[in-house]
């Protein structure tokens, strides 16, 4: 059976090492990277961080501008209701549509605002507009929204959330190596002080096997030898036996021998015919 | 050397050794585990110890006097020696561990080193970035440099010359389909 040689000199250095020195050199190459890229990220956005929302901020003249889900409230479409809260206090609630209604009434009266045949134009175009809005504005606010909500996801949302993404990978992966190294290691180094013991354990037992064997076959041997012996003799025996009755026929007694076979024929062949 | 006589099955959790072997070690550690394995098989399939023989039956035909007496003897007083580890590989193996045990805490350290920077990493994702709805174009500039929100970056404010952004559009569009046919 074909043996592995010890290492020896160079060799046995390589061994002890199974080039874990050089992986342990790419691993602090990796850990540099990886620690000045996350830094720097973490630095810069720190310090943007404190200029913006810090202890130098203030909230109270520059508040944050967000980004309105939706348009202030429109009374008719078109009014905003901050104009209409102005007048609350003084007039009541009907203050603005009294205004509304008062001012046409007295630019026509006046001859300010002249309603000529030009001016009829308003009693189709109105409606038109208002139709318009009414059957489509919601379609189109809803499709506008969805844009402007996807712009904000692709520029801000989902970079933000891969980079978060990278950052779960990257602690997951350094957890499980943590947890794992030195399982591996233990186990690894049991496994391989049990091949070298099973290997002693299998030799010894071939040893044992071998020792049984010899002895059982030297005394097979002499139990054979003792058997080849008995049974030559006995054939040597019997050969003599049969010899000597051989020998002693003498021409008369064979003689008698078949005239006794042709008289027991001459016996038989009557009953048969 | 061993005085220890290991009789039938591994001492090694395979199991837990297979759950946390990495992907690309995974070869290696199946090879281990059929080698030794297979040496199991191979130790089980010997005798455990001095075989029995079967003397009355010799006593009986071997016709000398006195010669099974004496084999029986002989062979219930010899003790098969147990081989030895003549080259000394259970020190190389110990020398070994003692090596790989500080690569391996140095390795840890580095790993640890790597895991608090990524947890950093991540609270400061989670807590210092302005809320979604509070972007400014400033804010995009500042905090991601070298990206084409970045004002000093000749393509600044551009559509990237990508073939997403300037071919597929046109290409891939479907006549009657566009906006007004959703109206």
């Amino acid at each position: 059976r074909a043996a592995l040689a010890i290492p020896k000199g160079p060799e046995r250095e390589e061994f002890i090492d199974q080039g874990s020195a050089k992986i342990l050199k790419s691993m602090e190459a990796w850990k540099e990277q990886t620690k000045t890229g996350l830094s720097s990220v973490t630095e810069r956005f720190e310090r943007l961080h404190e200029i913006y929302y810090g202890k130098d901020r203030d909230f109270t003249n520059y508040p944050p501008v967000k980004m309105q889900p939706h348009m202030p409230k429109v009374r008719l479409g078109i009014l905003p209701d901050s104009w209409f809260q102005a007048f609350y206090n003084k007039t009541g609630v009907l203050g603005p549509y009294i205004l509304a209604l008062g001012v046409p009434t007295f630019l026509i009266s006046k001859e300010y605002w002249v309603l000529d045949p030009e001016g009829m134009v308003l009693l189709v175009s109105v409606p038109a507009l208002i139709a318009f809005v009414k059957k489509y504005g919601q379609r189109i606010k809803e499709m506008e929204a969805k844009k402007a909500n996807e712009l904000n996801e692709s520029v801000i949302v989902r970079p933000i959330e891969a980079a978060k993404d990278s950052g779960r990978d990257l602690v997951r992966l350094t957890e499980s190596q943590l947890q794992s190294s030195p399982i591996v290691f233990e186990e690894a180094f049991k496994a391989k002080r049990e091949i070298l013991d099973l290997q002693l354990e299998e030799e010894y037992r071939r040893r044992l096997a071998e020792v049984a064997r010899t002895v059982e076959r030297r005394m097979t041997y002499h139990v054979e030898l003792a058997a080849a012996k008995k049974s030559f003799q006995q054939q040597h025996l019997v050969q003599w036996v049969l010899d000597g009755v051989t020998k002693s026929i003498t021409p008369q007694q064979e003689k008698e021998a078949i005239q006794q076979c042709i008289r027991e024929l001459r016996a038989l062949a009557p009953k048969t015919a | 050397m061993s005085a220890a006589k290991r009789v039938s099955s591994t001492a090694v959790n395979w199991a837990r050794l297979a759950q946390h072997t990495p992907a690309q070690q995974a070869d290696a550690m199946r090879s281990v585990r059929s080698r030794c394995e297979t040496l199991v098989a191979k130790v089980n399939s010997l005798p455990a110890d001095k075989p029995a023989i079967d003397w009355a039956h010799f006593a009986k035909t071997v016709p000398a006097p006195g010669l099974v007496d004496k084999f029986r003897k002989e062979y219930e007083a010899f003790k098969v020696p147990y081989p030895r580890d003549t080259e000394g590989w259970h020190e190389l193996i110990d020398e070994q561990q003692k090596r790989q045990s500080e690569i391996l805490s140095k390795s840890q350290a580095l790993l640890t080193e790597v895991h608090d920077a990524a947890n950093s990493y991540l609270k400061t994702l989670d807590e210092k970035i302005p809320p979604r709805d509070e972007w400014t174009m400033e804010m995009l500039c500042l905090y991601f440099p070298g990206t084409l929100f970045d004002a000093n970056n000749p393509d600044f404010n551009r559509t990237p010359n990508l073939p997403e952004y300037t071919e597929a559009p046109n290409k891939n569009r479907v006549p009657g389909t566009g906006l007004l046919s959703k109206l």
